[in-house]
Order: C-alpha cells, then structure tokens, then sequence
C-alpha cells in the first residue's frame, strides 16, 4: 500500500495541518460556485495554480488533466452555448428548434457560461491534488477524525485511496500473465476484441481482490481493528499560527466573495 | 505450567462445504511453549491458526463445534478484537497484512486500536523494531521491504499489541534461505528471550528440531500425532504416509538402518548426527 499521489516537498502547503487544507480547498470550491463570471473564475484557477507551484507540485500533471479534459470540456461548452437562454445573441446558426429549446442563436451569455462551468470544472480538479499531493494518508485520516468523523468511515476511505496503486500493479501483472499464455490482443485496433481482452484480466483480478479482501479482514481484526475501547493515535496534530492565519484568510475571502455575489459582481 | 491454550473436540468446516476442514481436535499448550504445527498443504493448518483468535469461525462463517480457550477466553464469547489482546496472528501472505503507509504507522496500528496511551506506543514501537532488527525502518513504506522484512513487520505489529501467545503461519514459506534465517531467528527469540507461547506452522522441519518443545502432525483435519521433534522425527513411515519431510540428517539416517547400519537412535540435528557417525566410523 502506498501514500498515493503524495508529493514530499518541504513547502509552505506541506506544513499546514492537513483540516487548515481541507477548510481551504472546501472555500475554493464554494467560491468557484459563487461566480458564474468566468473571468472571476479564471482568477480562482489562476491563484489554485499559483499553490501548485508554491507547493513545487508538478505543473505537467496540470497539463495531463487538461488533456484528458478536452473532450468533456467541448461537449460541456457546446451544450452551454447553444442551449443557455441567454439574451444578447451573438451568432445566428439557424432558425429555432422550439423541440428541442434551441433559439437559432448563440449567446453571449451562453458562451460566457460555457466557459465559466468548464472553468469551475478545471479548479475542481485541480484544487484536489492540491491537498492530496501535499498531505500524507496518515494525516489526512488524522484531520477526518479530529473533524469527528468516525474513524472507521476515515480509515475506510484512506486504505481505499492508498489500495488503488496496488490493484493497478497486479492488473499489469496479470496482463503480462496473460500474454504470455498467448491470451488477449490488448493492442488491437478493434474495440470488441480489446474488450474482449479487458475480460481476462478483470476477472482474476475481481476474484484475487475478493480473496485479498478476506486476507485483509482476518489482518485487521487480529490487530484488533473495532476494538471496544477508545482508539488513541500515535500522530499528533497541532494547528500552528500559520493555520490559524490562513484559516482567518479563508474565511474573509469567502465572507467578501459573498458580498460581492450579493452586489451582482461576478454574475453573467 | 499452566496451560494458556484448551481446544477441546473442535469440529469446523467452512461454509458451503460437507467435508471438515478440522476434525475433533484436542490438546492444551502450556505457557510458554514452543510448539510447531506440521501437515502437507491442505491439511488444515491456517485454519487451525484462525481458530485460536476466533477468525474462524467469526469472519469466514461455516459449523464450528468444540471450544477454543485462551487465556481463559474462549473464543465463542468474546470478539476478535479482545482475542487479540492476549493472541498475536501473523498470517501466511505478509504484503497483505500489511495496509498502512509506514512501517510506523502499521506497528502502530494494532496499539491505537487497543487505546494505549500515546507514550507507551512510542516505546512498544522502538522496542519491537529493535527486536526484529529493522531499526530506522519507521518511515519506509512496508510494499517497498524485501519478503523478509516484511514478514518482521508483520511479526512486530502483533508483538507491539504485547500477546501472551503469538500464532505464526508459514512465516518462511515465500522467503530466500537469508530471509527465512532472520524471521526465524526472531521467532525463537521470541519464546527463549521473551517467553512467549509460540505456534509455528512451517514446512522448515530443521528449524522446528532444533528449537521446537513439541510438534502436531496434522493431515485431513486430524490431529495423528503429538509428540516432542524426537518422538515426532523418528516416525519414519508415519511421516512418509502423512507427506512430511523429517529433518534431512533423520531422513539419511533412515534409509542407512533401512540398509543394514547399526543405528539404534535417529539423530534430529546435524551435531547429533556428527556424534552418531563419528562413532559408527571408529567402531
């Protein structure tokens, strides 16, 4: 089991307690959610990037998201620029379509909505690395108890993130295996024969994670995993004036991106 | 010696199945001995292992008769949580006993979950991994160790929860001859040094003559014999019929009384051996 994604850096990001970076990426996300202006959003991606360099995180993952992203992201723009019912046309495409709620035109809002949801898209992922990256396993299911969620719920889903390279490594394994018994064409060009080729390496390793799942619940219950006692921890936690400094920040940044929503800033 | 461990007329077969997996065993192990389980593959020892926590039949269900009691618990009444305080389980596959970040945080693991206060995990940490020789290890992540280390981890994260008995299966069975050494080294200090009861299953039959005070044959679920390695090791045919490997010396030693030499005494260690020989040399 591995510390997924984490990025051991000795940085400003990294040294903040783990619920100050909760609390941070929660403000991120609700501010992106305030605006529907996409410049206003810009600006947020723009400071969500300029942590990952703080955090010295490697911008080139920035890149491998965008580019997985295109696809969805054109679909997503499109729908908003055609269908948003926006007031100042921009681009005549053809006469209505009451049928299916398509005026005939694009709108300015349309198109500046589009790009806004897509936007929000991007900062949303690519605020989640950000405490990820920076944060140990062990310290984030640390910050989920401290913030009283229950520690099996917290331990569940940490040991589920961390199991996600292994399962990866023993796919390539059996894949290997499998091609050496001469079964599947993994490369092949046509979509059904690849499918079928997926089927050999998901069935054994559907059935040898069953199996590992039972090895691992005899491993934690004998380690007395729900024991009735209170659990103590081992890691300490201790918020620093650095967290309490940012956290006051957070805080005053959301209370002001508010006021301002509430002004009709940053509205289309 | 008290006995810390009772089974009694324990019956168990898992679920979906007619066969028994266990079959009216009994015995009783005094405190602090050292006692090795031997049987071919599938002769039920690792579920023999799960019974002493409850494992079996908590977890994997099925029809279990007969009691198990340790440490005058028995395992019918109490859950495996509480078990684990006085029985230690390594189970036979170490990389999937092992599911934290750290070498810390996995030894860790079983003290928090028994509430120790943060001092004493502290020290139950330094202590074990000096005993198992991975000092400095704490930060290192368990998936990155060799076979052996990992085994050692495994064997410290249960030692850490402070076990009157520690039950270990196969520890050596995937491990190159240098790892094996090692892990094996530790489990005898475990019993000579630590006075732990100790219940090894291991295929190792020179390890378990040299350092085990007694020896269970297991084949088919049943208990065929229970004897110390010289009772146990001079079984010849009883072995062979059961697919044991005795020690190799008892095996050479065999098949030269089978050819006619004059060996009264089956020799169960090399320098028992040496001895034997030397004097059938000079006379």
């Amino acid at each position: 089991m591995a510390d997924v994604g984490y990025v051991q850096k000795d940085t400003f990001l990294h040294r903040l307690d783990a619920r100050t970076k909760l609390v941070l990426m929660l403000a991120i996300l609700l501010v992106v959610l305030v605006f529907t202006n996409p410049f206003y959003v810009l600006a947020i991606l723009f400071l969500v990037l300029g942590a990952w360099a703080l955090a010295k995180l490697p911008l080139n993952m920035v890149a491998d998201i965008f580019k997985y992203f295109t696809g969805i992201a054109v679909i997503i723009f499109a729908l908003q620029a055609f269908f948003y019912p926006g007031q100042t046309n921009l681009l005549r495409i053809s006469n209505a379509i009451p049928a299916i709620g398509f005026s005939g035109y694009i709108t300015v809002e349309g198109v500046m909505y589009g790009l806004a949801l897509v936007l929000r898209l991007v900062v949303i992922m690519t605020v989640a690395p950000l405490l990820v990256m920076t944060t140990p396993m062990s310290d984030l299911m640390l910050a989920l108890v401290k913030l009283k969620i229950p520690y099996r719920f917290a331990f569940i889903l940490t040991t589920a993130m961390s199991l996600f390279p292994s399962i990866q490594n023993r796919a390539e394994l059996i894949q290997q295996a499998q091609l050496c018994r001469g079964v599947g064409d993994f490369e092949s060009g046509n979509f059904f024969i690849r499918l079928r080729a997926s089927a050999s390496i998901l069935t054994p390793l559907i059935l040898g994670a069953f199996r590992d799942s039972q090895i691992l619940d005899v491993a934690m219950s004998s380690r007395a995993f729900g024991a009735p006692v209170q659990r103590t921890y081992l890691l300490e936690s201790h918020f620093r004036r650095a967290d309490y400094l940012f956290l006051a920040g957070c805080l005053l940044s959301l209370i002001v991106a508010i006021i301002l929503r509430l002004a009709h800033f940053g509205v289309v | 010696m008290p006995n810390i461990i009772e089974v009694k007329n324990l019956t168990y077969a898992y679920p979906r199945t007619d066969k028994p997996a266990l079959k009216d065993i009994s015995f009783q192990v005094p405190e602090g001995q050292f006692l090795a389980v031997i049987g071919p593959t599938g002769a039920g020892k690792s579920t023999l292992c799960y019974c002493f926590n409850g494992a079996v039949p908590r977890l994997f269900g099925g029809e279990m008769s007969g009691s198990v009691v340790v440490a005058g618990l028995d395992t019918y009444e109490n859950e495996i949580p509480v078990m684990a305080q006085h029985v230690g389980l390594v189970v036979q596959n170490a990389r999937n006993q092992l599911f934290n970040v750290n070498v810390q945080g996995e030894i860790a693991f079983g003290c928090e979950n028994l509430g120790m206060p943060r001092q004493k995990i502290l020290q139950n940490l330094h202590e074990t991994l000096t005993f198992v020789g991975l000092q400095g290890y704490e930060t290192r992540q368990p998936s990155a160790l060799s076979g052996g280390q990992q085994q050692r981890v495994a064997i410290a994260c249960v030692l850490a929860m402070e076990p009157d008995v520690l039950v270990l299966d196969e520890p050596t069975s995937e491990l190159d001859p240098m790892g094996s050494e090692q892990v094996m080294d530790v489990i005898n200090r475990l019993n000579r040094g630590l006075g732990k009861t100790v219940i090894l299953v291991s295929h190792d039959t020179e390890f378990i003559a040299q350092y085990a005070d007694r020896i269970l044959v297991i084949n088919d679920g049943m208990l065929i014999l229970d004897g110390t390695p010289r009772e146990v090791f001079s079984q010849a045919g009883l072995l062979a019929s059961n697919r044991i490997r005795p020690p190799q010396v008892s095996q050479l030693s065999f098949e030269l009384r089978q050819r006619g030499s004059p060996i009264s005494d089956i020799p169960i260690s090399i320098d028992e051996a040496v001895l034997l020989y030397k004097g059938l040399h000079h006379g």
